[in-house]
């Protein structure tokens, strides 16, 4: 998996997206090693063309599926479609139409920090929205997140505003 | 008392990985050292969080903290390779 290489790609092809999961997690501060990048994507129909246009070039397959399965990665089919579970050149890409507990891309970017990575713009989901899509999501291993991000939260909080007191 | 390790990330960021100040820096170490009693932070230690590494990632910008788990994962895939 090559996390730099696959942002930029994105990035450099001003696909609308906001960057979730356990990327964003590791963007904002958290510790928590992960192997996929989750994005949840614009599923405006020129954004959809234009992703699906550029993803072709770095060889998007199912993930977890027989090898051979029939399946081509376009416009058609992802705006039938919601999420995707994909390999690419680059590594484990997964697509979101939605997250759980946030919504639809236009809700996931009110619900981010926009930020510099790699010298490029790139909107991240904010750690009070991970800990909300966490929550919603509900199973374990997101729920086993909460603590860490929590005090991420509260670590930040703090440093931003050292003289504000918790209640 | 500063930890040890907790000394050795404050020294890290004398460094100038950061621009926090170096009050905010005293800080960021006393609240991970010692959480306030009821505090999230206090909890998540609590829970089995490594504070710590957290201090050591905000010291860091996000673009090296994905270039950090790029190295961490092209080492773990080496080690899972080797023991194959």
């Amino acid at each position: 998996m090559d996390f730099e290489k696959t942002l930029i790609f994105l990035l450099d092809h001003e696909i609308d997206f906001v960057v979730i999961g356990g990327v964003a997690m590791y963007a904002q501060g958290s510790a928590v090693l992960t192997r996929d990048l989750d994005i949840c994507y614009n599923r405006a129909r020129a954004n959809v063309e234009r992703m699906t246009e550029v993803l072709q070039t770095i060889h998007p397959r199912l993930r977890g599926v027989p090898e051979g399965l029939p399946f081509r990665l376009d416009a058609e089919t992802v705006l039938k479609g919601l999420n995707f579970t994909l390999i690419t050149d680059y590594g484990n890409l997964d697509l979101l139409g939605e997250v759980a507990g946030i919504g639809d891309y236009q809700a996931a970017r009110a619900s981010s920090d926009e930020g510099e990575l790699f010298g490029r713009r790139c909107l991240v989901l904010s750690v009070e929205a991970l800990i909300r899509a966490k929550r919603a999501a509900g199973r374990p291993r997101d729920l086993a997140a909460i603590p860490e991000l929590e005090a991420l939260q509260e670590l930040k909080r703090k440093l931003k505003d050292p003289g504000r007191r918790e209640t | 008392m500063i930890e040890p390790q907790v000394a050795s990330i404050a020294a890290l960021c004398q460094s100038g990985l950061t621009t926090m100040s170096n009050s905010l820096r005293d800080l960021a170490v006393e609240l991970v050292t010692n959480p306030p009693p009821g505090s999230k932070l206090a909890e998540a230690k609590e829970y089995g969080v490594d504070l710590t590494l957290l201090l050591d990632n905000l010291f860091k910008s996000p673009t090296e903290r994905i270039r950090e788990l790029d190295r961490a994962q092209r080492f773990l895939d080496e080690l899972r390779s080797a023991f194959k």
